[in-house]
């Protein structure tokens, strides 16, 4: 028998750990509330899934106990019929219909709206009594949220309330907050709520009207779900709980797939210079230096233009500047060193034609070249994406490192063409 | 533009004053911290970093340095003193009881829950009752204070649960705390890893979390503070797969020069390395140069799907479910299979693209064999090169995600080649 005296999360792992006869026996007699509790704390994944084996009685009970953003999250993976015939028993039917229109990667669609408004010109002692009278159906009361003919004006907080005399009006203790649009992006909100230590915030929509609230739990639980979206694209592979390997296996094929296909053209290129690469079989043995100081190099700079492109967007073109600079002396240096460096190789390897001088001046005007190219593509590539208004974040898959890898060919040979190709 | 400039006001808009604040020079610096009043330099403490901080504390005048250092919330505090320049004089600042507890706080080891708790936080007694409790918030308690929640105490001081402001200003006026409240559910101790706080505030409570010892309140985690504790570690997280360790937007061209370049000539001797020990097969390759057009497509791809598994294996450590076994078992499978597929793509390929070269159908067909055989062993090795090396240094207690570094990859291409130009040795050897 399960004890329902304990917090949602432990319920919910209780619950899962039953088989699907006993779960359903168990949410026959279940307490709606208890499964409001609960709910929220079962993944995405396999929230539908649960959520259908309550009978279709009490699926409407849960999710009018639940919190508005629950309810969002829960009926944004239903199927539509069901959807609709939930919504429709909701009280706030209307605007939560509203915000299961918007864009999932929008801040909007992550609003909760069970929280407490008031005028401007209201006292002290009305909000008060206002508060009292609908805490028990709001989840956020330690704020509340003032406007002034439904235009958003700022927040007072429960505690300077408390200590507010009765008969003071909001207009005089409201707090300005940062707020941002409904169709700003979540990265932007986590910013703001970063930078501000507000513990909310506000979301508007464009007549400046307050559409719904992000808390920083909301907002704690978005971050995670972000952070792990973009080092999923980065990896190029997604955490899964596919039940088989087999089909987590097929869903990071299609990455796989797509590095053989961008093969092909770098395969031609190669070709075209298979007389130098036959002279010079030495060129061969070079190849993956060239390719993987370039792809390196490449790897940074992308990550931090990513970063800069969602967070710092001011700052993008001072970081261009300070990264081309930075890529400058890098590129240098490197050179340098490589020359030195293959000259002894060479030597010790006993080079005729080439000449060891020969082949280092190769490697590091190759490696020259690829340091100062491959930065700027990687800088490019996201902000032509992003002024395109597609996701940068793909860039950071194969499509960039094919890029670099076949930029990188080109050059590698071309200089080995121009300085041997007349020796031999 | 400096007359248009010194309007921006603190209250209408902190941020932007906040900007331009931080963009000034030292003396429009002092004349705009002039103009905020003892409560806006609370609030604007709490969003300038450390070298700020000390910078604007030297200019405030006697009386607002007591009042900042009274009412400043503890764990602001607490962060600020730790790093201070000033840390000795501010200090002697506090007074006796909240210096002793700041001083504990700095004790622990920056990774423990204890150095990030919060001591400002309201405790009541199970007995009071609800109205009691409000007049006791409205005129004794200060406003800094955190007190969305409160945490409530038996009569021997030990923590029973907590309730919330707005439960108390719901509840009437003589009900008795100990008939509302909710009893704990989870709370931390000082010597707790602050992972464990964050994995804790995301599980159970997303509001605060009590920390405890020998069954007593010694302090609080909010929500803000694993908010800020998370953004970092997944930003680190991050740079740390992308190689940029300790990147700090703020760096100069030089500075970054510096944190970039050791590593990078490294890999550049140990490739010069790997060109030397690869010499060894020189006289396979003069024979077969068709083989240099692959040798990108064996590097990226072992490349790939050991990223795949060292990125999956590192998100992974993460969850309090993992069990090793259960993982590498799985993930070998997907490695297998995913290596498995390719091979095959890759024969196919291979064989069309060098007839479409013109090759001899034989020959496609052999250096086909010999592309998509490496490919087989290369992937297989490196999906289990991703899976272990983490998993290692998480067992030398050393971080795993080191495991993303440019040595690790120059061991997968390494590995990957003497095993694409072996496999053509003993095809030349065989023929």
């Amino acid at each position: 028998m399960i004890s329902y005296d304990k917090h949602g999360y432990d319920l919910a792992e209780e619950i899962l750990e039953l088989s699907i006869k006993n779960q359903k026996a168990l949410f026959k007699t279940i307490e709606s509330d208890i499964a409001a509790d609960f709910l929220p704390y079962v993944e995405a994944q396999i929230k539908v899934q649960v959520f259908l084996r309550f009978p279709i009685s009490k699926q409407k009970e849960i999710v009018s106990k639940m919190a508005s953003d629950d309810v969002v999250d829960l009926l944004r993976l239903l199927p539509e019929p069901l959807k609709n015939k939930l919504l429709k028993a909701n009280d706030d039917q209307i605007i939560i219909a509203k915000i299961l229109e918007l864009d999932e990667h929008t801040i909007g669609a992550h609003v909760n709206i069970d929280y407490c408004d008031a005028e401007i010109t209201a006292s002290a002692k009305e909000v008060t009594k206002k508060l009292i009278k609908e805490a028990p159906y709001l989840d956020i009361v330690d704020t509340i949220f003032i406007h002034e003919s439904h235009v958003f004006k700022g927040v007072v907080e429960l505690k300077h309330l408390l200590k507010t005399q009765a008969d003071v009006k909001m207009i005089d203790v409201l707090n300005h907050y940062e707020t941002c649009y409904e169709d700003d992006s979540i990265d932007k909100a986590i910013h703001i709520l970063k930078t501000t230590n507000q513990k909310m915030l506000p979301v508007l929509n464009h007549k400046q009207q307050l559409l719904g609230v992000i808390t920083l739990d909301d907002a704690l639980d978005l971050l995670e779900e972000e952070a792990i979206e973009d080092f999923e694209k980065m990896i190029t592979a997604r955490m899964s709980n596919e039940s088989t390997f087999v089909r987590a296996a097929f869903q990071r094929l299609p990455w796989l797939v797509m590095v053989l296909v961008l093969f092909i053209p770098m395969l031609f290129l190669s070709h075209q210079f298979e007389s130098i690469i036959e002279k010079v079989v030495v060129l061969m043995l070079f190849q993956p230096l060239i390719l993987g100081t370039a792809g390196n190099v490449a790897t940074q700079i992308l990550a931090i233009t990513l970063q800069n492109l969602t967070k710092d967007h001011s700052k993008l073109n001072r970081t261009i500047k300070k990264e081309l600079i930075t890529s400058f002396m890098i590129s240098f240096s490197i050179a340098f060193v490589a020359l030195i460096f293959i000259f002894i190789y060479g030597s010790i390897r006993g080079f005729q034609t080439p000449s060891p001088l020969e082949f280092s001046l190769v490697i590091a005007s190759s490696l020259a070249l690829t340091l100062l190219l491959s930065p700027i593509i990687a800088m490019l590539v996201p902000i032509t994406l992003k002024s395109l208004k597609i996701d940068p974040a793909i860039a950071s898959g194969p499509f960039i490192t094919t890029l670099i890898d076949i930029t990188a060919i080109l050059i590698y040979f071309s200089v080995a063409t121009l300085l041997l190709g007349a020796l031999l | 533009m400096s007359l248009k400039q010194t309007k921006i006001s603190f209250k209408r808009n902190p941020q932007s004053f906040i900007s331009y604040y931080l963009d000034a020079k030292t003396q429009e610096k002092t004349k705009q911290l002039k103009t905020l009043s003892q409560k806006e330099i609370i609030h604007f403490f709490t969003l300038i970093d450390i070298k700020e901080k000390d910078f604007s504390y030297k200019h405030l005048s006697l009386q607002t340095k007591r009042f900042l250092i009274k009412h400043l919330p503890s764990d602001e505090l607490v962060q600020w003193i730790r790093h201070s320049e000033y840390q000795s004089i501010l200090l002697t600042q506090l007074d006796v009881q909240k210096k002793h507890h700041i001083e504990k706080i700095l004790m622990y080891h920056e990774t423990r829950v204890g150095s990030m708790m919060q001591v400002d936080y309201v405790s009541i007694n199970a007995n009071q009752t609800a109205g009691e409790i409000l007049n006791y918030i409205i005129s004794e308690v200060s406003e800094y204070t955190y007190m969305d929640v409160l945490w409530v105490l038996d009569n021997e001081h030990k923590l029973l649960g907590k309730i919330s402001l707005s439960q108390v200003l719901i509840a009437r006026k003589n009900t008795k705390i100990e008939n509302v409240y909710l009893p704990l559910t989870t709370f931390l101790h000082p010597n707790d890893d602050i992972t464990q706080a964050v994995q804790k505030m995301m599980n159970y409570d997303k509001e605060a979390i009590a920390v405890i010892e020998n069954e007593r309140l010694v302090g609080i985690i909010t929500s803000d503070d694993i908010f800020d504790e998370l953004i970092d570690s997944y930003e680190e997280d991050f740079q740390k797969l992308a190689n940029i360790h300790h990147f700090d937007a703020g760096d100069k061209s030089i500075e970054r020069y510096k944190k970039r370049m050791p590593w990078l000539f490294i890999a550049l001797i140990i490739n010069t390395m790997v060109a030397f020990t690869l010499s060894i097969f020189e006289n396979t390759l003069s024979q077969v140069t068709l083989l240099v057009l692959f040798q990108p497509l064996i590097l990226g791809m072992s490349g790939n799907i050991s990223t795949q598994a060292l990125g999956i294996t590192l998100l992974s450590l993460d969850d309090h479910h993992f069990s090793i076994k259960k993982h590498l078992k799985k993930e070998r499978q997907i490695g297998m299979i995913n290596a498995l597929i390719i091979s095959i793509l890759t024969l196919v390929f291979s064989f069309t693209l060098l007839m479409i070269l013109g090759s001899s159908t034989i020959q496609s067909f052999l250096i086909g064999i010999q592309v998509s055989l490496s490919l087989l062993v290369g992937m297989t090795v490196a999906t289990n090169l991703g899976l272990l090396m983490p998993l290692m240094l998480k067992k030398f207690k050393k971080d795993p995600a080191v495991a993303s570094g440019p040595l690790i990859a120059t061991l997968n291409d390494f590995i990957g080649l003497v095993i694409y130009f072996s496999i053509a040795t003993i095809f030349l050897a065989i023929l």
